[in-house]
């Protein structure tokens, strides 16, 4: 018996333009493409189902009268430094037919290699993203302003005898006369510098036994502000752990209680 | 004899007289219109939008002379801001020119920004229309063109650059005048009203702040049995001296806040900024209005009473958002609308509240403008502000 086996026929036509508006118009991007006039020339499907506006309305407009207008400049100044070897990443607001705004990143390059025009465009719809960053962003703000203007001294600092601080709110400055930036960043403006010599030693030693037990500590010493002034202080605060107990830093907040 | 008798023999004097004024008659030209007169005119302009047509129709007919009728163009002035995307073409044209001319102009000159001098060629319905540029000058982000468009022949091309020349010169001199002049107002409009503000804040606004803390101070001491009788003079008067002192810190801020910005949207956009800082509020401003819409007159007191539903979303809402939204309606229908997604307005609610209602509505009232508290079918507050602001264009 033989088995009789047909070499399958390679197919190696280009796709047919219908099989291509197909595809096209099946992506669920915007794909567009340009002229120099910056008008819109071709379009797919997608482009409906985000901004609710007709393909046939759109073709031919230029690309800024669906643009919200705030967004124009940046999307002029981007289209005035567009080379034609360079793929450009834009976000900006469409208006849509209803008049909401859609967030939208546009990928946009030259269709040809030596040629700036036509250019071609994907467009994706990024609303859900842009509020989700929003509320998470309006929380961390609403969090940061808070702790910003509270009068006291927020801070996560090293366990050393200069108190090297990993963080520390703007709140500082009402306290210590320093500006947050300075302390964290200029090795010779320190917490341990400010506390009085007196106190400084007492200051290591009620720390490191609450941080032995586990505890939290609330101690009162000196401090010399940036203009010189003593003023006296309250430090309440804890440890920061591992998951096996090893010290990773000192967490509290500082008040001035008095002169 | 040759007796010729007439009656009035010139003098000689006379007859030379004559003879040179013939002569000077001939050469001196037609009563020339005055460059310099047209410079000053435009930099005198108190409305550039109604003096430069008239000058180009002067400046039109000077160089339509030059010219057989075949070979004329006309001559038009584009102010174009490339970074807003806007351009002004003014023009003394009878009719305007078509949409397609000033689409294609503005392509050409805002959109794309041409770096080269020469005649460009422009396509407008099917005919081929030829342009001349010449650059002005630029001012604060503007580009100030001076153009000569053509629909028949070009004329000679030399003798077009020198005529043209001329123009561009009286033009200049007068429109970068003009500018000059424009900003030396509005610096000196914004240094009056910060010397006013100024004012207010350190004599009315501190008295009242006086006046708040001891009328409150009364109002608690009348609490007493005793006193009783007193009590709703107190309370009125506190609530009165509260909401006056309000009124005033807020007049000085909303002042302060268009005068760094001379415009309503940095106005607005600068106390979202600052309402957000305060509150874990998404706040979302969707501005759509072009700059300078509103004069500053105006501007003060729709952005009080935007700063005042927004500090009312911040105090009372318990929101998670709010929406500020500007937009034209129609062309000269500006629409604000403030929403929020919180508890909703209590209209029965504490009396400083209800007075601050009040004076929105008041402020409102004052530049014409409509507005309309109420609530959010989807519940939350909202605040709709319809005003007309005319034909000016």
């Amino acid at each position: 018996m033989t088995l009789l086996k047909w070499p399958t026929k390679i197919v190696n036509s280009a796709p047919t333009a219908s099989q291509l508006t197909q595809l096209l118009n099946s992506l669920s991007d915007v794909v567009m493409m340009l002229d120099e006039q910056h008008q819109i020339k071709m379009i797919n499907q997608c482009w409906q189902d985000i901004t609710g506006i007709s393909i046939e309305q759109t073709q031919g407009k230029a690309f800024t009268d669906f643009l919200h207008p705030e967004d124009i400049p940046s999307w002029v100044q981007l289209l005035q430094n567009m080379r034609c070897d360079a793929k450009e990443v834009i976000w900006f607001r469409l208006i849509s037919a209803s008049g909401e705004l859609r967030w939208c990143e546009m990928r946009l390059q030259s269709v040809e290699k030596n040629k700036l025009y036509p250019l071609s465009a994907t467009l994706c719809d990024i609303t859900p993203q842009v509020r989700n960053e929003q509320v998470r962003h309006a929380s961390y703000r609403s969090l940061q302003s808070l702790v910003d203007r509270l009068p006291g001294m927020l801070y996560r600092a090293r366990n050393n005898i200069s108190w090297s601080m990993e963080y520390v709110s703007e709140g500082c400055e009402h306290v210590t006369g320093y500006t947050a930036q300075t302390l964290l960043n200029q090795p010779q403006v320190s917490l341990g510098a400010m506390i009085h010599a007196a106190d400084a030693g007492y200051v290591w030693e009620q720390v490191q036994i609450a941080l032995e037990n586990q505890s939290t500590f609330s101690i009162q010493y000196r401090l010399t502000q940036a203009n010189g002034n003593e003023i006296v202080v309250l430090d309440k605060g804890r440890g920061l752990y591992s998951e096996s107990g090893m010290v990773l830093g000192v967490e509290g907040i500082i008040f001035q209680i008095a002169e | 004899m040759l007796n010729i008798k007439r009656k009035n023999w010139p003098t000689i004097q006379e007859w030379l007289s004559q003879q040179l004024q013939f002569v000077k008659h001939k050469n001196k030209p037609k009563p020339a219109l005055d460059l310099n007169d047209l410079a000053f005119k435009l930099a005198t302009a108190n409305d550039i939008n109604e003096i430069l047509p008239k000058v180009l129709s002067s400046l039109q007919a000077l160089i339509d002379e030059q010219f057989i009728p075949a070979e004329q163009g006309d001559l038009l002035v584009l102010f174009s801001n490339p970074l807003t995307s806007e351009s002004f073409l003014h023009h003394s044209m009878e009719p305007a020119p078509s949409q397609k001319l000033i689409q294609s102009l503005h392509q050409h000159f805002t959109i794309r920004r041409p770096e080269e001098k020469g005649f460009i060629n422009l396509k407008i319905n099917g005919t081929s229309v030829t342009c001349v540029p010449s650059r002005l000058f630029e001012h604060d982000n503007q580009t100030i063109w001076l153009l000569m468009v053509f629909s028949q022949a070009l004329p000679n091309e030399k003798k077009l650059k020198w005529e043209i020349a001329l123009m561009e010169q009286t033009l200049a001199k007068g429109l970068q005048a003009w500018f000059q002049r424009e900003s030396k107002v509005k610096q000196a409009l914004a240094a009056e009203r910060a010397i006013y503000a100024a004012e207010l804040h350190d004599s009315l606004a501190q008295v009242l702040g006086y006046l708040k803390l001891k009328s409150a101070k009364l109002d608690k001491l009348c609490l007493k049995t005793e006193y009783a009788e007193l009590k709703p003079i107190t309370e009125d008067l506190a609530a009165y001296t509260q909401c006056a002192y309000h009124q005033t810190r807020e007049l000085i801020t909303a002042s302060r806040l268009t005068m760094q910005s001379e415009s309503l949207s940095q106005g607005v956009t600068n106390s979202v900024r600052e309402f957000e800082q305060q509150s874990a509020i998404v706040f979302e401003l969707d501005n759509r209005l072009p700059a300078n819409l509103l004069p500053p007159k105006q501007s003060i007191q729709i952005l009080y009473i935007i700063r005042e539903s927004l500090s009312n979303i911040v105090r009372h809402s318990h929101a998670s958002h709010a929406r500020v939204r500007l937009i034209l309606k129609a062309p000269r229908q500006l629409h604000i609308q403030i929403e929020d997604n919180g508890t909703g307005i209590d209209f029965a609610a504490a009396r400083s509240d209800s007075f601050g209602l009040q004076i929105m509505h008041e402020r409102a009232e004052r530049v014409g403008a409509k507005l309309q508290i109420s609530q959010r079918h989807e519940g939350g507050t909202l605040v709709q502000l319809n005003m007309d602001i005319g034909d000016k264009v």
